[in-house]
């Protein structure tokens, strides 16, 4: 019988992130895992979720490699559903991968990327959306992300398509009465109540595929490039942002030499601020903008900080195109220099705040209007379901798109086993979100997200 | 006394006569056991074939080469084609039958068949060494050798009638159960299940006052079930509807305290589809009344079939309810309705070619496996017949995906989901039903039957000249332009082509003739009608083929017989359980049965992945 190695083996990895850390935990998986780790620790047995401290010795010149704090958790008690050990050691170059060779060359292999989270999922510990919200969480750096991340893996996401689910099966439960039972004295329910109930599936399934921005955002933060002429202040204001917010995350030059973006979390929430100095217009007219990735910035951008210079004192033209350009995406007008006390022009804006980003005033109140915008504009309460995955996006519009084809076959008085065809063909593309038809090809690619020892 | 066959068949019911006719036409020495000559065929329940989905079944045993479709062509009194308003997919031919004269027809062919002999008995038990079967043992203390056994008890085994509080051990009113098949198989370890159906009343047809019913009658163009009946002109004999009415649901109520169904006397599960009338007053409560179908059972009939007042309530309440619905007010009583219980094996323990894992050469078909319908029995019985002689000639089983057959759904259905009420057929069950329509079953299953080999070469030709023709006009269709003055006398503007005009509903079936003399003078009608489908829908036909297509990349994944399902930690303990009870043959099999988790399927599918 064909066995896949995947299972009996035993997989070790670092699971901390690579570099100098205080410890770094090597996680121990497998039907071997005990043995294996009995043979590296000189104990003589680890007991059921005990955290035990034990030596690492190298097992011929019996030199000590480290000291390590050794867990065992008994299958399927396990993150993995397997046998598991997980070896807390000290972390840096040289202790932990001297301990992990030591376990490779007592019998255990590297694990692949995903593997450990992969097995879990094969051992039945979590469903494809759970498996898909670990990777999510692992890479979660702020409190909105993890909490959505969260939220996946408690499987309300799964509840929520369920629910989807049962909706439309019951439309076509309605469908299948009037076909199979025609004979019956049941009085068919109408087209047009089919109608509406297909419509009301519309809704949700739209909603639920409107809150990927949102869910995009939690996951990977809001992406807000700083727009402005030049010594607008643009490079003053972000760096007055990043003075108050001192979470800052990273300070990564952007994909151009000419944008620099800066992460930080203000109140949970990701924001990756990027100063456009990339955008130079030539007098005055956004047209001239010759960087095709600031522009390419600003078609991602989920808010825009459109700054604005008091002493510019012209028709403000640059910045009235541009606002009719970008009328889709949410702009913040930041009057900036208020410290100058100058007049400010008028504009037809929803969101205007003034500022000083030299005196840093109103700083603070700009990043929770960011907020506010973010949070009102794509509908992310912090509460509410939200996917964060393309490929859930796919699935609710391929869903979408079988109730759109309902609901013309219906206007078009098809008979119901047409329609039916087309519910159907709503509740497999749901189905596929929770991994009912997922076929190994995206279990694999979803699996091969993962970090090595994830 | 030891008599050799090659394959023998207990049970004369419309599973059985199937399985035997087939099994000697395909050249085999076979034997019928019966209880009793007279009653093979016989219809114990309503007196009709066909209607939906079942009509789709009754096509398909046509050109696979079995009799149903033949003998309710000659015998039925009343024909029509359902859902005919809704799309080709759901138009399901049903026919009122004369009972009497159905049961005689294939009584005459089972005696006309060679190689087939008929035996009066109860088969007691059977024969079985070393898990195989090697013959029937009768009351009489006679024992019948064969090869292969095909049981097709429907619901004689352990059957028990319930009327009110009364008990009767019977297999259907008046005739004896049969008890000895199913303590054997249960103590060879085979589960056994409890099933409940029920039937009607029936009444005189001189005590139904017809002026206070409405009147139902056939189509006034019947079609025919087989492709093979021509010169079709059958009666038309009309039924009769009459309503209950709020005391009729008065005096059921009264009574629900005697029903054996709310006492708890009844173990067994009924069809929901098919409810008692007590049922229907309970669960529908809100309906102020019932339909109640007045058939003849036979032509002429004095005896008639109160379709839908099915109960097991005492005799006294079942007459006054009844005489209680206007026009059935001096209803006169022949047969009272009752309830049945019986044995049935759940069908987890057969293979897709009907035959039981734990025995070979023993196969099930009909009510034994938890279905219910004469047309469900007579597709089993067919198949069994079938596999049963493919397997003494040492050729692989005949066993159809789900989208090339009814037949087929149904038997993938019986051999993944467990048995909750009798099984019947619905076309909401088959997922590709934009293909597998009444009218194609011929070209569906044109090379199964030729592989199955009951049909003469010459039928099949027949077929195969159709499907070539069906390809040509599809493409012809789309060539074809009709100009404005056209000769089917179409009012166009401009010109447009013939799939155009009936993918936009301006040609329907009527103007085929039409095009057929105008365009394609030396095609058949039928070739026409099928390119005319196949074009006026092929966008949702081409979509059921994409979705075959996806659905078919899991039922390819074969799992291996016998295959060790313990050894795979990481299947749940449900999945596990239910994998081993069904061991299903495919991958696409085991993700419909329920409990098997999609988890389980992908641990599955990385298992059988080298």
């Amino acid at each position: 019988m064909p066995m896949s190695h995947t299972h009996h083996d035993t997989i070790a990895a670092i699971s901390t992130p690579p570099g100098v850390g205080g410890i770094a935990v090597i996680r121990l998986s497998g039907d071997r895992a005990l043995p294996i780790a009995l043979k590296a620790l000189d104990v003589n047995e680890l007991r059921p979720r005990l955290a035990q401290f034990a030596r690492v010795a190298h097992p011929e010149s019996n030199t000590l490699i480290d000291n390590v704090v050794a867990t065992y958790f008994k299958a399927p008690a396990s993150y993995t559903g397997e046998d598991t050990v997980e070896i807390s050691c000290h972390g840096g170059y040289s202790a932990s991968p001297a301990v992990l060779s030591l376990l490779y060359d007592l019998g255990a292999r590297p694990a692949l990327p995903g593997e450990f989270t992969r097995r879990a999922f094969l051992n039945g510990k979590m469903d494809l959306l759970q498996a898909e919200a670990v990777a999510d969480l692992i890479h979660a750096v702020s409190g909105g992300a993890q909490k959505i991340a969260g939220r996946l893996l408690s499987g309300k996401l799964s509840g929520k398509v369920h629910q989807l689910r049962d909706e439309f099966t019951g439309i076509a439960s309605v469908l299948e009465l009037e076909l199979d039972f025609s004979e019956e004295a049941i009085t068919p329910v109408s087209h047009r109540e089919t109608e509406a109930k297909i419509r009301e599936a519309v809704k949700h399934i739209s909603e639920l595929a409107g809150s990927y921005g949102g869910g995009k955002i939690l996951r990977e933060g809001a992406l807000v490039p700083i727009v402005g002429r030049p010594n607008a202040g643009k490079s003053s204001l972000l760096n007055a942002v990043l003075e108050e917010e001192r979470a800052i995350i990273s300070h990564l030059p952007g994909t151009t030499r000419d944008t620099i973006e800066e992460s930080f979390v203000h109140k949970g929430f990701l924001f990756r601020l990027v100063d456009t100095a990339g955008l130079r217009e030539t007098e005055d007219h956004i047209e001239r903008i010759g960087a095709e990735r600031a522009l390419k910035t600003l078609k991602a951008a989920d808010l825009i900080l459109l700054v604005l210079d008091p002493l510019s004192g012209d028709d403000y033209r640059f910045e009235r195109e541009f606002l009719t350009r970008y009328k889709d995406i949410p702009v913040i007008l930041v009057h900036n220099k208020s410290d100058l006390n100058k007049p400010f022009p008028e504009f037809p804006a929803e969101h205007t705040l003034e500022v000083s980003a030299t005196g840093s005033r109103n700083i603070d109140t700009l990043l929770d209007m960011m907020l506010d915008v973010v949070k009102a504009h794509y509908h992310v309460d912090g509460s509410s379901i939200a996917i964060t995955k393309q490929r859930h996006l796919r699935a609710l519009r391929h869903s979408l798109e079988s109730l759109e084809r309902a609901l013309k076959a219906l206007g078009e008085h098809w008979s119901n086993e047409f329609i039916a065809v087309d519910i159907r063909e709503a509740i497999d593309a749901l189905d596929d979100i929770t991994g009912q038809t997922t076929s190994a090809d995206v279990l694999n690619n979803i699996f091969s997200h993962f970090c090595i020892g994830k | 006394m030891e008599t050799h066959y090659d394959i023998i068949v207990v049970g004369g019911g419309h599973a059985g006569v199937e399985a035997a006719l087939a099994a000697a036409r395909l050249g085999k020495r076979t034997a019928l056991v019966t209880l009793e000559r007279a009653s093979i065929a016989r219809m114990s329940c309503n007196p009709s074939i066909g209607g939906l989905a079942k009509g789709h079944l009754v096509r398909e045993i046509d050109v696979l080469g079995g009799e149903m479709a033949k003998a309710i062509d000659a015998t039925g009194i009343q024909f029509k084609l359902l859902n005919r308003s809704k799309g080709r997919a759901v138009w399901s031919p049903r026919a009122q039958a004369d009972k009497r004269k159905y049961a005689a027809y294939m009584q005459a062919a089972l005696t006309a068949s060679p190689r087939l002999d008929i035996i009066e008995g109860d088969a007691r038990g059977l024969d079985i060494k070393k898990d195989t079967v090697r013959g029937v043992l009768l009351q009489d203390g006679s024992r019948l050798t064969g090869k292969a056994c095909i049981l097709t008890n429907g619901t004689f085994l352990r059957g028990k009638i319930h009327i009110g509080d009364v008990q009767i051990s019977a297999g259907r009113y008046g005739e004896l159960p049969s008890i000895g098949i199913s303590d054997q198989l249960r103590s060879l370890g085979f589960s056994v299940g409890r099933l409940k159906t029920g039937t009607p009343s029936r009444i005189t047809k001189r005590s139904i006052d017809f002026s206070r019913l409405e009147k139902q009658e056939g189509d006034p163009d019947p079609l025919p079930f087989s492709y093979a009946t021509t010169h079709f002109s059958p009666k038309n004999i009309p039924c009769w509807l009459a309503y209950t009415q709020n005391e009729t649901h008065r005096i059921l109520h009264s009574a629900l305290d005697r029903s054996p169904l709310y006492t708890g006397k009844i173990a067994g599960a009924g069809p929901r589809y098919c409810p008692s009338i007590e049922d229907k007053i309970v669960r529908f409560s809100e309906k102020p009344s019932h339909q109640l179908f007045l058939e003849p059972e036979w032509e002429g009939a004095s005896q008639w079939y109160v379709n839908g007042f099915s109960s097991s309530l005492p005799v006294d309440i079942q007459i006054r309810a009844l005489r209680s619905v206007p026009g059935l007010e001096r209803a006169e009583f022949i047969k009272i309705g009752y309830a049945i219980e019986y044995d049935f094996f759940p069908s987890h323990q057969i293979r897709r070619s009907l035959e039981t894992r734990a025995v070979s050469g023993l196969y099930f078909a009909g009510q034994i496996n938890g279905t219910s319908g004469y047309e469900e029995a007579a597709a089993q019985g067919l198949m069994a017949a079938v596999n049963a002689v493919r397997n003494l000639d040492g050729k692989n089983p005949v066993v159809m995906e789900r989208h090339e057959s009814y037949t087929g759904v149904l038997i993938d259905d019986l051999c993944s989901k467990e048995t909750s009420e009798p099984y019947r057929m619905f076309t909401s069950l088959a997922e590709f039903r934009l293909l597998l329509r009444w009218d194609n079953a011929h070209l569906r299953l044109l090379d199964i039957s030729r592989e199955i080999g009951l049909q003469p070469e010459a039928v099949l030709t027949r077929f195969e000249k159709v499907r070539r023709e069906t390809r040509e006009l599809v493409r012809a269709y789309e060539k074809q332009r009709l100009r404005p003055g056209n000769p089917l006398k179409l009012p166009l503007d401009r010109s447009a082509s013939l799939a155009l005009l009936m993918r936009q509903q301006k040609i329907d079936e009527k103007d085929l003739r039409k095009i057929r003399l105008a365009y394609f003078p030396g095609h058949d009608d039928d070739s026409l009608d099928q390119a005319f489908v196949l074009t006026k829908y092929s966008g949702y036909i081409e979509r059921q083929h994409k979705q075959v297509k996806k659905a078919r990349r899991l039922e390819a994944k074969r799992i291996p017989p016998g295959f060790n399902y313990d050894r795979i930690a990481s299947l749940s303990n449900e999945g596990r359980e239910k994998l081993k009870k069904f061991r299903p043959e495919t991958i696409g099999q085991a993700s419909r049965v329920r409990g098997i988790s999609p988890a389980d399927i992908q641990v599955l599918l990385i298992f059988l992945e080298k």
